[in-house]
């Protein structure tokens, strides 16, 4: 188990930065990636995400007031950083975010990093069609299998609204899968 | 006895405190419907990948670490690099920039009095000088080639005040005129004198 306190205070100083960063990535490298592939679905997006992640974690460390867990600050900066990257390719291909999110999954189909069957492809097209905020709640939450309070921690959500949100998502789900 | 049981049944029977020492979040009766249909919604929709629909690519993550720590090194050398750095606002002044350099390239252009005035006035000076000798000798105060003298003109001459040579001869005609003048070489000094001598020398001079 390893002591949160012990490993912010050795991120911040100079001498110890640097293993202590490679230690940091080594224990959530694959949580976040996971976190961010379901949310940008290809690998090389994820790829892409996940060092700007660390970077942005690495950067700011010395900003982290510890009011928070560390790997939810770190969640929190994953999440940011996904839907930061998908607004801007967004707006690179001159297409809405809904737009571009469909062509996402979509795209699934030919990726070589993903083997899902009809009925997976179509969830995610089904996921696509939610507003931004219940996307993740989804995703936190059935993916993921977060518990509410990490995920309000990670959203800044209360845990009401969140439950209220995946409540939605799923009905709203359930509704696109039956339809189509 | 009896007296005990009595107290007992009074206590359960009073409502039962929940806020001693126990807390629930803010709105959690009011939102638990939610969190439990959703439960149940998303049991029937049983269609959770499995670990391999989402793969990735062999070995990716034994070198996550080295890629972040190059990124960043490359990252601190970048901004090290001062000579790519752009000046502060230029792509917001780059306009206005481009637009006072067009407007600059209309305004007419200065030229040096010096070279305009030894490319065009040298030579009407010389002209102008030439033709002031030439009155100055002469009394006459409006003159003309008409007006001058032929004793004038043929004393000029015996004066060597004009010594021409060959070539300065030769760059009063053009090419095409000298070729057709059929100069022989035959003519010997003394025919051309006697010619001069016959011929009327005002003449010969109009004609050139």
């Amino acid at each position: 188990m390893i002591d949160e306190n012990l490993l912010v205070a050795q991120l911040k100083n100079p001498k110890s930065q640097e293993q202590a960063f490679r230690n940091l990535m080594s224990l959530y490298k694959e949580r976040l990636y996971w976190h961010i592939r379901k949310i940008v679905l290809s690998h090389d997006d994820a790829d892409d995400v996940l060092q700007n992640t660390f970077i942005k974690v690495f950067k700011n460390i010395h900003s982290f007031n510890e009011k928070s867990k560390l790997y939810s600050w770190m969640y929190r900066i994953a999440t940011n950083e996904s839907i930061t990257f998908i607004n801007k390719k967004a707006a690179k291909q001159n297409v809405d975010i809904s737009e571009l999110q469909f062509k996402m999954a979509e795209n699934l189909e030919s990726d070589v990093y993903f083997s899902g069957d009809e009925i997976q492809l179509l969830l995610q097209k089904a996921i696509v069609t939610l507003p931004e905020k219940q996307q993740l709640v989804f995703k936190m939450k059935y993916f993921e299998e977060l518990k509410y309070n990490e995920i309000s921690e990670v959203l800044e959500t209360s845990v009401g609204a969140l439950k209220a949100s995946y409540h939605h998502a799923v009905k709203k789900i359930e509704t696109y899968i039956k339809a189509n | 006895m009896k007296k005990e049981n009595k107290n007992r049944d009074f206590k359960l029977k009073k409502k039962p405190k929940t806020n001693v020492g126990f807390k629930v979040p803010l709105d959690y009766f009011k939102t638990i419907e939610d969190g439990v249909f959703a439960q149940l919604n998303t049991e029937n929709l049983n269609i959770k990948p499995s670990k391999t629909t989402f793969t990735t690519p062999k070995n990716y993550f034994d070198s996550v670490e080295d890629v972040v720590f190059a990124k960043l090194k490359a990252e601190v050398l970048t901004q090290n690099n001062t000579n790519t750095e752009i000046p502060k606002d230029y792509f917001n002044n780059v306009e206005a920039s481009i637009f006072s350099k067009l407007n600059s390239e209309n305004t007419p252009k200065v030229i040096s009095l010096k070279s305009r005035v030894l490319k065009f006035m040298l030579p009407v000076a010389i002209a102008a000088s030439f033709l002031l000798i030439i009155i100055l000798n002469n009394n006459s105060k409006t003159v003309t080639f008409n007006s001058l003298a032929s004793d004038d003109i043929v004393n000029y001459f015996e004066n060597d005040n004009a010594n021409f040579d060959p070539l300065t001869v030769a760059t009063l005609y053009s090419e095409d005129e000298l070729d057709n003048k059929n100069i022989s070489t035959t003519i010997t000094n003394d025919e051309v004198v006697d010619y001069l001598i016959e011929e009327d020398l005002e003449q010969i001079t109009y004609e050139n």
